[in-house]
């Protein structure tokens, strides 16, 4: 003990979570749970049936003319930048001419109440002539078509190492993408200021992104746009680039009416208009020796990243990180790469895997020395 | 019109309510109107736990306290009852009630957006049973999603809330409560005329045939398990409700010398023990369907009326002869379950005719039952594929075999063919894989987002096999449950 007396925090106390007490009574404080302001609009949104359309003509009309609907809004009415994604600029808020996935926003409502905003999203008339939708990695391969060029990383002569080595194998492994399921749905709540300012609460991981986001949709300078979190109730990755899209509706729409407005998705519309943890393909081709030890490997690895780049510039050469730094094991056959292309999937990566597949390919090697364990880890980012 | 009153018991108190749509969730109501927002919805469906609070309710003179999912209850179905939510749990002093406690003391919440849910399944299960095993436990949480990894930690709690002091105030103040509750407590019809929309909750059978009689068109709701959905994802009108719940002359389940009665507005949870007694297959499958909150407003009524073509009760009700009791006005019929599906969600009920009690045959000698669920997950999926299969052998000869399949057809259907190819033959390997092969004649399934075409049709046949194991010298344990499947239903 020092002199200070027995340590109240770090290492050995078993300390509770800091919002242990109000997470079980409920008094935790949630975006949806915070006072709502007086004259609080509801949103909702038009979602596109399709998954890969030209848009021949939308008639909102009956949209207008539902109960309680106070404003409806498409990629015309947007003062600033029709964009909510933070690193290629490649997202649209509202598809504008062509819907390139289902669910893909095309318009948003505000009404008094959110079962009216709902309703009334339903009623938008819509004519959409198909296109021919690329929707495998493989058939994203074949077309060769991606949404980024591609990443290599390289330790070694793997080649030379391959083809030295006595034993050789190749194959192909599929690995399934997945929903990041927070148990809290997207939603952001705007509340107008004063010379357009506007004040916005946002579930998300990524506050100064949604900020800078919702200014450019409303052509102001960032310091109009105050972003405000408490907590989520989880994110998983899946809250770091997507809630800009709830966040710039709500502020666009409270823009709009001079009310605040609250974006809440329903948990189905949610699932369906944001994009999901990607799915890969993984080529290999191994060489190694009698004890199963790796001499080198090759990696090309595939995924499907949907419409738009999103976030996955950064998983691509992220997944090849992990697998040029795999721990082999005294397997034969390669699963180390695999398990540790696995453990990836239990870090954030996250991209819209939309509905018209593209693909961004990164291909990890590594050979030689360097492939042995002991050196394994070392290189592998912090998740 | 009449313009009722709902009357309930809420932060120990009786709470009156008459100016409310009968489509309002009870969620909804608490947060929007309430502003209680600790109740969190986190998919509007019953699935996923967030939104658990508890109703409590008068049984034989005894408080008892079940945990419902809060975003497909009604607010009118709450009459009569005392609704507690996780704001209520808190002592007088502001001591957070054991559950709670536990909860923080075993690092139960991470993000804590699913611990609401957490809480209130644990306070049913607090209430239910003084030394809840690992199993009841698990069962209990079994309908709430935690997502930040945190089932060990919530788990530890279950097993260590009993040994924290027992402050509970629910139990402190039960005799008040009870006062309260008598006090409430109907003997006429609830009628609500708000809003554009009738509510009615009639409290005699004979009462519920004269309204079901006057508003054929009305639909009748049990435990809203799915009727919520048509309102919270489909956004329906639902103008008129009958609820079948506060029926206390149809909330039976009672047995007679050849069967088990269950009135048509008895629970899953109030079905269980009886149904699951006479036949353990059932007792399993029942353990698998929806969750604890769902089988405490679900009925078994409700999943055979609604008629769709993946409830888990009609296959095995099918392969066991049951009947059913139809009644209208006062005129009641039998008829044979498996006579009831005409097609997609249709049914042999003619208008104002409504489903009153379901007789389920008790067990014969000889004979062979098994029902069985397959679904992606574990817990608190729907069926790709149900089976169920009642044979009987004598001499080792088939002398009666009654197949049904839930999920393979546009209802759930008797395997004739199969039937066929089981009976008058020696119940043995050969015969069983010739019925394997005649289920192609019964059915042609089809592909959805649950299973393919072939993995159904494949799926049948092997469920059928291992039922012929599990009568003949089964190589191995051919369940997935534990024993402790019976521990905690609801």
């Amino acid at each position: 003990m020092s002199k200070h007396g027995k340590l109240k925090t770090g290492v050995h106390q078993a300390l509770a979570h800091d919002s242990a007490a109000k997470h079980v009574s409920g008094e935790a404080l949630y975006t949806d749970d915070l006072p709502e302001p007086p004259g609080l609009l509801y949103a909702a949104f038009g979602m596109s049936e399709r998954p890969y359309a030209r848009i021949k003509s939308i008639d909102l009309d009956p949209v207008r003319k539902a109960p309680g609907v106070v404003a409806v809004i498409t990629a015309e009415d947007i003062p600033g930048d029709n964009n909510c994604a933070p690193v290629m600029h490649d997202d649209p808020i509202f598809a504008d001419g062509k819907v390139e996935y289902v669910g893909q926003s095309m318009f948003a409502v505000a009404a008094e109440t959110i079962e009216q905003a709902r309703r009334a999203a339903r009623l938008a008339k819509i004519e959409y002539e198909d296109l021919p939708p690329i929707l495998t990695v493989e058939a994203a391969l074949k077309a060769k078509t991606a949404v980024l060029p591609p990443h290599t990383m390289k330790r070694g002569e793997p080649k030379r190492a391959i083809a030295k080595a006595k034993h050789r194998l190749k194959g192909r492994i599929k690995v399934g993408g997945q929903d990041q399921f927070y148990l809290e749905g997207h939603i952001a709540m705007a509340v107008p200021g004063e010379d357009r300012d506007v004040t916005v609460y946002s579930s998300t991981q990524n506050p100064s992104e949604v900020q800078h986001l919702v200014a450019e949709a409303l052509g102001l300078s960032s310091n109009a746009v105050t972003l405000e979190i408490r907590r989520m109730g989880g994110a998983f990755g899946g809250k770091e680039t997507q809630p800009s899209l709830y966040a710039c509706i709500a502020a666009l729409l409270a823009d709009k009416t001079g009310r605040p407005v609250k974006a809440r998705v329903d948990r189905d519309d949610d699932m369906i208009m944001t994009g999901k943890r990607h799915d890969f393909v993984i080529e290999y081709d191994v060489g190694y020796d009698d004890k199963g030890r790796i001499k080198g490997i090759e990696f090309m690895q595939a995924a499907r990243c949907g419409m738009s780049a999103d976030l996955s510039g950064a998983i691509g050469p992220r997944r090849a990180s992990y697998l040029i730094s795999a721990r082999p094991t005294r397997s034969p056959i390669p699963p180390s790469a695999v398990s540790a292309g696995r453990r990836e999937w239990s870090a954030s990566s996250m991209s819209s895997t939309r509905s018209r597949a593209t693909s961004a390919w990164t291909r990890s090697t590594c050979g030689g020395r360097t492939s042995t364990a002991g050196r394994a880890g070392t290189s592998r980012p912090t998740t | 019109m009449a313009a009722g009153t709902i009357r309930f018991v809420f932060g120990g108190a009786v709470r009156t309510l008459s100016d409310i749509d009968p489509n309002t969730t009870v969620l909804d109501w608490l947060r929007e109107r309430e502003r209680k927002t600790g109740t969190k919805e986190g998919c509007a469906e019953g699935d996923c736990g967030a939104c658990t609070v508890a109703l409590g309710e008068l049984v034989d003179g005894k408080l008892r306290y079940r945990a419902v999912n809060a975003c497909i209850l009604f607010v009118p179905v709450l009459d009569g009852k005392e609704l507690v939510t996780v704001e209520d749990l808190r002592g007088p002093d502001g001591a957070l009630h054991p559950v709670q406690q536990a909860l923080v003391d075993t690092h139960g919440s991470q993000c804590g957006f699913c611990t609401p849910g957490f809480v209130m399944s644990l306070f049913a299960l607090y209430h239910a049973q003084s030394a809840p095993d690992r199993g009841a436990i698990e069962d209990a949480v079994a309908g709430n999603l935690c997502r930040c990894t945190g089932y060990r930690p919530i788990i530890d709690a279950g097993l260590t809330m009993h040994a924290y002091a027992k402050t509970d105030q629910f139990d402190k103040r039960a005799k008040a409560t009870v006062k309260l509750l008598k006090s409430i407590a109907r003997e006429t019809t609830l009628s609500l005329g708000t809003a554009g929309r009738r509510y009615f909750a009639p409290v005699h059978e004979d009462d519920l045939a004269a309204l079901v009689a006057e508003h054929p068109k009305a639909c009748l709701l049990a435990g809203g398990t799915d009727v919520g959905l048509w309102v919270t994802k489909q956004h329906q009108d639902l103008d008129t409700l009958i609820y079948l719940g506060g029926v206390r002359d149809m909330d039976y389940v009672r047995e007679t010398d050849e069967a088990i009665e269950i009135g048509a507005a008895a629970s899953y949870t109030d079905a269980f023990e009886a149904v699951g007694g006479a036949y353990p297959d059932f007792a399993e499958l029942f353990r698998r369907l929806g969750s604890v909150q769902i089988r405490n407003a679900g009925t078994i009524g409700g999943n055979i009326a609604n008629a769709s073509p993946i409830g888990d009760s009609p296959p095995g009700l099918i392969a066991l002869g049951a009947t059913l009791v139809l009644r209208k006005g006062a005129r009641k019929r039998e008829l044979p379950i498996d006579e009831f599906f005409t097609d997609y969600r249709k049914t042999a009920l003619q208008s104002g005719e409504y489903l009153s009690a379901i007789r389920v045959p008790k067990p014969r000698a000889g004979q062979h039952f098994h029902t069985y669920k397959v679904s992606k997950r574990f817990d608190q999926d729907i069926s790709a594929v149900c089976g169920a299969y009642c044979v009987t052998v004598e001499g080792g000869k088939v002398t009666e075999a009654r197949v049904a399949y839930g999920g393979m057809a546009a209802t759930p259907k008797r395997a004739v063919a199969c039937e066929s190819a089981l009976e008058g033959v020696a119940w043995s390997e050969g015969t069983v894989e010739n019925a394997m092969r005649a289920l192609e004649r019964d059915f042609e399934p089809m592909s959805d987002m649950r299973a393919s075409a072939d993995y159904r049709m494949a799926v049948a046949k092997n469920l059928l096999r291992r039922m012929y194991l599990e009568t003949a010298d089964a190589p191995g344990p051919l369940h997935v449950l534990a024993p402790h499947v019976l521990t905690y239903v609801g």
